[in-house]
């Protein structure tokens, strides 16, 4: 779907006239307003659900720690360490906390990673569990940032299969609907929440493997 | 062959048959809330299928699916065996060496992300159609009048009923309120039709099917003693308002 159709479903559900989502002379929002709002919902959906990975390999050298991910970078999906035997591991998501009560010295005691950390360090940056002895390959599937909606005429396409795309309108709606204004609507915001949780569960029954 | 006896101009009118007074609802509204329903029902029962061969790369356990389905359900070696389905969650804690690995035939796929598939083991040398994929097709989204819906009359009703109540959602109030039971008809018909979805915990947890939890809580339960210091405080408050 366009982004410019899907702002126009937007503008006939909140009854302002239909333009691809170029005027809303109610004053109760703005383009720039819903543009936000229909982007924080691709985000949200591609980021809670993992629709789209993308892979990247990093070399890595032994010792190294500290990783720069992708720029582009949302979330982690997968990371597989890959040893240049060709010998590969899945690493599990873990923070300092948790490293330092499995693995006391990870930092400073190199060994086999079992575990990533992307949160504590800097950001677009991770460190792995222990510090790597050897250098390898880092596999990664991660979130790529998803490609933003402007609805500048002709429009793009959004970055989702079409049966997900109700998901993202009634996350937009939901937070266009919570506004403290004139048309707050609560319940109407809570049936949008709902909506969107529907889409994210069955994204995550499909990519579960329906098990 | 697909079903065409029902044109997108006959369920606007059915639509309209739904509704005894002056409809609140353009054409075009009609026809948007007619595709959000079939993209609903897809999305919840993957009703359009198609089928795709793949080929697969030596070594390689990771494998594209082809960009007219939007996910797959169900993968089977070409002649014809079943690949039974998993998480690769769950592939990581059974077998953490499983990537790479090579046999034939592969035994296990697992979804890596709607467009991509994993399997286990793989080919060790370039198979062409080694693999065959069933997938959901994209949903077809109708324009003209005389577009066509590949579904049975028996689901026809149900699709009209949610696209009324989709179309209710800018009336809200009372009038929104009155169509959300099509909504609740709308996902048993699809939980009935999909029963994978029915059985799925996820689903079952959305759906507040699952009540076991919150019937026999493990923390804060209630027990004798918190009703009798509830009867206490009522009584507090109580005596407090007689004194007022």
């Amino acid at each position: 779907m366009i982004d410019r159709d899907l702002l126009s479903e937007l503008q006939l559900v909140l009854i302002e006239p239909p333009d691809g989502g170029d005027t809303w002379p109610s004053g109760i929002w703005t383009r720039d307003e819903v543009l936000d709002a229909v982007n924080a919902g691709v985000r949200a959906l591609v980021r809670d659900t993992h629709l789209v990975v993308t892979r990247v390999e990093v070399p890595v050298l032994a010792g190294a720690t500290s990783i720069a991910l992708p720029a582009d970078w949302l979330a982690t999906a997968y990371l597989v360490w890959r040893s240049v035997t060709g010998a590969r591991n899945p690493l599990g998501p873990v923070d300092g906390f948790e490293g330092d009560l499995a693995l006391p010295g990870w930092e400073t005691h190199p060994g086999l990673p079992l575990g990533y950390v992307d949160l504590d360090a800097a950001t677009l940056t991770l460190r792995l569990v222990p510090t790597p002895a050897e250098s390898g390959t880092l596999e990664i599937l991660y979130i790529q940032r998803p490609q933003e909606a402007t609805a500048i005429a002709p429009g793009v396409q959004l970055p989702l299969a079409d049966e997900f795309v109700s998901g993202v309108k009634y996350a937009a709606l939901g937070w266009l609907l919570r506004k403290v204004g004139r048309l707050l609507d609560v319940e109407r915001a809570d049936y949008c929440d709902r909506r969107y949780q529907l889409t994210q569960t069955a994204a995550a029954i499909i990519l579960g493997g329906w098990a | 062959m697909p079903y065409s006896s029902t044109t997108l101009a006959d369920l606007k009118v059915v639509m309209v048959q739904r509704w005894d007074q002056v409809v609140f609802w353009t054409d075009e509204e009609a026809r948007l809330a007619l595709n959000e329903a079939l993209r609903e029902w897809n999305l919840l029962t993957g009703r359009w299928r198609t089928r795709a061969l793949l080929n697969v790369s030596a070594g390689n356990h990771e494998i594209d699916l082809p960009a007219s389905m939007t996910y797959g359900m169900r993968i089977t070696t070409a002649a014809g065996q079943p690949l039974q389905p998993t998480s690769l969650l769950e592939l990581d804690l059974a077998l953490p060496q499983w990537r790479g690995q090579t046999a034939s035939p592969p035994l296990i796929w697992a979804p890596i992300s709607l467009t991509r598939v994993a399997v286990w083991p793989t080919y060790a040398v370039d198979t062409p159609n080694g693999l065959v994929a069933d997938g959901v097709l994209r949903t077809p989204v109708l324009v003209n009048d005389a577009d066509t819906v590949n579904l049975g009359d028996e689901i026809i009703d149900v699709i009209a009923d949610m696209a009324l109540h989709v179309a209710a959602f800018k009336e809200a109030g009372p009038r929104w309120r009155a169509t959300r039971p099509y909504f609740d008809t709308f996902l048993q018909a699809a939980a009935d039709e999909n029963g994978l979805l029915k059985q799925n915990q996820a689903y079952r947890r959305w759906a507040g099917l699952d009540r076991r939890r919150d019937l026999q809580p493990t923390k804060d339960a209630p027990n004798q003693m918190q009703g009798v210091a509830t009867q206490f405080s009522r009584h507090t408050a109580d005596a407090q308002t007689e004194t007022e």
